[in-house]
């Protein structure tokens, strides 16, 4: 592996998360757009899908809003130089393409005129090595949440549709909710943000599946609608993992993303 | 419609008619809010204020907007009663809606039009950039000055009689 190869596919999969929307979400906003009866609802939708044709069209970022460059790393050795490879392809690619220049020290508020990369390492085969980038914008990351409940609490769903509820107008809805029950308190919300990276719409897990679907009709039976105005699409799509946790706990973290879920994937060579 | 803004006009807009602005507008989130509120005279008096930080390219020593939706106008609520009476702001454009203070200030005088959250690439085709000052603050933070030229389709979320579609 090459450090500018590295650079190259950040690059790549930086241009594709910020200009092209997954066709599972397009899918899901043309549904949307059908079931709706609100004239406002309909209006935005229908915007919204105008605004993707042409960020496709003309290689424009969908949002100016670039977000929070979040990379997950699947790799088995090499760390140390695809973390050189990230930083160079991230700041090229906020030069190039370009990217908001989003960073600013936490406590003076100073701009950092740059962008500043999350970057997570899970260790993997080398055969199976890849690099995903998870775009999320201020706006969403904003509306996140985490209740540590008793573990014996029957109110798991209660809490998520209540923060739902709470927090949805202002995450560009219609959100897709992200839902981590388990492990310890960060470990949920790194389950909440895995379970918005998920390729598949309904989890394996069956009784995962079967809360992620009964969240989604009573989310959308809350009439906050696209971006706050009402309409039947609260929510596009509902997504919940798990981990094992503590006999004492049940932490359950909640994060949305707007509409816009952009995010792209390659393997590593 | 075309800015600026009288008190005239926007006391006819109701909640849920769909406008285009055209004319001057000010970008202005939490830090040049902030800002404008000791330096009142940095925008004239019945503007329109987009809460909003463009993504914007420098080509040529001109800027040129790339993407620029709008941004949560909830943030800068605990801002917006006093940047509505000392700037005198007609039209504040934003995603979210404002709260019920704010709502309060805008009675008689002032409407808050949503914009489309996520449509950054679509709305930057309606504007162009006239100024930009206060870059120190950052690129997203600054005050830009634009021209819109049909900018829409914005909705009015909350009109001056208070009422309100969230």
């Amino acid at each position: 592996m090459k450090f500018s190869q590295v650079s190259l596919l950040t690059q790549k999969i930086l241009l594709e998360a910020q200009t092209r929307l997954p066709a599972v979400v397009e899918r899901a906003l043309r549904a949307a757009l059908k079931r709706e009866k609100s004239k406002l609802a309909r209006l935005q939708l229908k915007t919204i899908l105008d605004n993707v044709a042409l960020a496709k069209k003309e290689k424009l970022p969908i949002c100016q809003d670039t977000g929070f460059l979040e990379f997950f790393v699947e790799a088995e050795k090499d760390f140390s130089l695809i973390e050189k490879g990230i930083r160079d392809g991230v700041a090229k690619a906020t030069r190039e393409i370009p990217l908001r220049p989003n960073s600013v020290d936490a406590l003076t508020r100073k701009p950092l005129h740059a962008n500043e990369p999350i970057i997570h390492f899970i260790s993997a085969r080398a055969k199976r090595a890849r690099l995903t980038l998870f775009v999320k914008g201020a706006g969403s990351e904003n509306q996140t949440g985490i209740f540590m409940l008793p573990p014996t609490s029957k109110k798991i769903e209660e809490a998520v549709i209540l923060f739902v509820k709470n927090h949805a107008a202002h995450a560009c809805p219609p959100v897709f909710v992200g839902v981590g029950i388990g492990g310890n308190a960060e470990r949920a919300l790194c389950l909440a943000k895995k379970a918005l990276l998920r390729e598949n719409e309904r989890s394996r897990n069956p009784a995962n599946a079967a809360l992620e679907k009964s969240l989604l009709r009573k989310i959308n039976a809350l009439g906050i609608g696209v971006m706050g105005l009402g309409g039947l699409t609260t929510a596009l799509g509902v997504r919940v993992e798990t981990a094992a946790t503590h006999t004492a706990c049940l932490p359950v973290a909640v994060t949305l993303n707007c509409w816009a879920l952009r995010k792209a994937s390659a393997k590593l060579k | 419609m075309k800015t600026p803004l009288s008190e005239n006009d926007v006391r006819k807009l109701r909640a849920g008619e769909i406008v285009f602005l055209s004319g001057t507008l000010f970008t202005a989130r939490d830090q040049a809010t902030r800002r404008l509120l000791e330096k009142s005279n940095a925008i004239p008096k019945n503007a329109a204020v987009y809460h909003c930080g463009p993504l914007a390219k420098k080509k040529n020593k001109k800027w040129k907007l790339v993407s620029a939706g709008p941004t949560t106008s909830a943030r800068m609520n605990a801002l917006l009663p006093s940047l509505i009476k000392k700037c005198g702001v007609r039209a504040i454009i934003g995603k979210g809606g404002v709260d019920a203070k704010t709502k309060a200030a805008m009675r008689g005088k002032c409407v808050y039009l949503a914009a489309v959250g996520g449509v950054g690439a679509l709305y930057a085709k309606q504007l162009r950039v006239r100024s930009v000052r206060w870059l120190e603050l950052g690129e997203p933070e600054a005050l830009w000055e634009l021209d819109a030229r049909s900018f829409g389709p914005l909705i009015v979320a909350i009109d001056a009689r208070g009422k309100s579609l969230y």
